[in-house]
């Protein structure tokens, strides 16, 4: 009994140092601007083998291993839209040449300014636009947004050059070969992308970025340098439900971060793609606030920060992960 | 939700506030889940639509044009068209080096120059006389890029690189086009 009420003590006095600090914090905490989150679905490859996008979740016929029974998934092309105060910002841009579409099992495209547009976002009002890296997959859709500063590291684009132009053809090979680009240095800067990403550069609407940045109050790049490829970023956005990061493929599988297994593997050295990891956990103090650019669960349950999910056109998904005060719901 | 908590302060004291501050604790390890559920793919699979128009198969002629034009395509025209790109964004972002520019570019416009030839000179039947066309058409765009890059050693403007990459995003877009026609599953996700 007496250690009861000495606990009882002990939680009381506890409380009363919390509520004297809680006071003299919350009026600054109440005053941290919080910023909007969505996710928009740029499309979705189908049937890719598991084991191409986690190797240690390889498929084994017959096997009832949770972690070997899965032949092919579904990979979702994740777009996060950012709205902190007027200020619109996309993680990502997805990717638009059509053509492409026919040729890689993809389904599910709807033109991302289409999307915003249900969102009640115009796309003239975009005003940055943070790539992840520069694959064509995640840095098309560029030239929609006429008025949207592009960020990109410097290490990204000094890659792909030293890439392109290495002396062994087979290293600086373009992927386009049949079956697959074989994860040469090389690939997936298609010509095309490059020339988004160039244009933007020239017309003075890109920030060749040199690792950390704020790029506006509370919003920061963080560096993942070959998490992915040669100069992937991470993007670190406060929400109502705690810090966010938007990892594009250097966090391609929400499941690999949580369980810290590799995933999508392209210029990638798993170290740093683990490192990256390891990034979100200490930013958002767990897995749960990582976002992942191709998780197969995302918009289900089983991903919970994308769990308030809906339908989109073409068969597509949008989800709302964060509210800011004041800011109303776009789930119909 | 930190103003609701602060609101709660200011209204109803510090043991209501103490318990706000529990209840909100309590609320976020319960959303955070249990991570246990995570054994399935439960991706929604309703509502996926087919696949758009497939283009008609190759004729043999045409596979045999395909196939000649394939070696070309792959390892000298895309890698150059990249190496183009490449070499304009790092002069203008990086290293502003005119002369190394220059000699970036030299060996390029060539190689785009002398592949109108080669492309002109692979037999095409009539039905993908306008693909060939358009893909000699896409190395001109790209040998005039090459060109008008390299005028900004002669006289410093960087004006050229404006002009020069309006020519090459053209050229892209047209191999993307082209390329589409000719090697349908030619480029894979990253």
């Amino acid at each position: 009994m007496k250690t009861m009420v000495q606990g009882l003590a002990l939680a009381g006095a506890l409380g009363a140092g919390s509520l004297a600090l809680s006071g003299a914090t919350m009026p600054a905490q109440a005053q941290a601007p919080v910023c909007s989150v969505w996710l928009a679905e740029g499309g979705r490859f189908m049937n890719v083998p598991m084991g191409s996008f986690m190797p240690d979740r390889a498929f084994v016929p017959g096997s009832d291993n949770p972690m070997h029974n899965i032949n092919l998934v579904d990979l979702p092309v994740n777009i996060g839209v950012i709205k902190c105060g007027n200020e619109i910002i996309l993680a990502d841009s997805g990717w638009k040449q059509a053509e492409y579409h026919k040729m890689t099992h993809f389904e599910h495209f709807t033109p991302l300014p289409e999307q915003l547009k249900l969102l009640g976002i115009d796309s003239a009002d975009v005003k940055k636009i943070v790539i992840g890296h520069a694959h064509w997959d995640h840095a098309g859709q560029l030239l929609d947004f006429p008025n949207a500063t592009l960020y990109v590291q410097r290490e990204e684009l000094r890659g792909v050059e030293w890439a392109l132009n290495y002396p062994n053809p087979h290293i600086s090979a373009v992927n386009n070969s049949p079956g697959g680009c074989f994860r040469s240095p090389a690939c997936g800067f298609e010509p095309l992308t490059l020339e988004q990403v160039y244009g933007k550069v020239l017309k003075g609407q890109a920030v060749i970025v040199d690792g950390d940045m704020e790029i506006s109050p509370v919003v920061f790049i963080h560096p993942a340098f070959r998490a992915h490829t040669p100069g992937s970023q991470l993007l670190e956005v406060p929400t109502s439900v705690g810090k966010l990061v938007f990892g594009s493929d250097a966090y391609s599988s929400w499941e690999g971060i949580r369980d810290w297994m590799p995933a999508n593997i392209q210029q990638t050295d798993t170290v740093q793609q683990m490192l990256a990891y390891e990034k979100c956990y200490k930013i958002t103090g767990g897995y749960n606030n990582c976002v992942a650019a191709h998780e197969p669960l995302t918009y289900t349950d089983k991903y919970p920060l994308t769990k308030n999910s809906w339908a989109g056109p073409n068969g597509s998904h949008f989800a709302e992960i964060a509210l800011a005060p004041g800011e109303k719901s776009r789930h119909p | 939700m930190a103003f609701s908590r602060s609101t709660l302060f200011l209204l109803l004291g510090a043991v209501i506030a103490l318990l706000a501050v529990v209840g909100v604790s309590l609320q976020r390890e319960t959303a955070s889940g249990t991570g246990l559920d995570h054994l399935s793919v439960g991706h929604d699979s309703s509502g996926h639509e087919s696949p758009g128009p497939k283009l008609p198969p190759l004729t043999a002629e045409e596979e045999a044009f395909a196939e000649a034009l394939w070696p070309l395509h792959q390892e000298v025209v895309e890698a150059s068209a990249g190496r183009l790109t490449s070499a304009g964004m790092t002069f203008y972002a990086d290293d502003h080096d005119a002369n190394r520019l220059v000699g970036k570019l030299t060996p390029l416009r060539q190689i785009f120059h002398d592949a109108q030839q080669k492309v002109a000179a692979i037999a095409v039947p009539a039905s993908l006389q306008p693909v060939r066309d358009r893909y000699v058409a896409l190395l001109v765009l790209y040998e005039q890029s090459a060109a008008e890059m390299m005028e900004v050693a002669r006289d410093g403007d960087e004006g050229h690189l404006i002009n020069a990459q309006s020519k090459s995003e053209h050229a892209a877009e047209e191999l993307v086009k082209v390329g589409d026609v000719l090697w349908p599953g030619e480029h894979k996700p990253n």
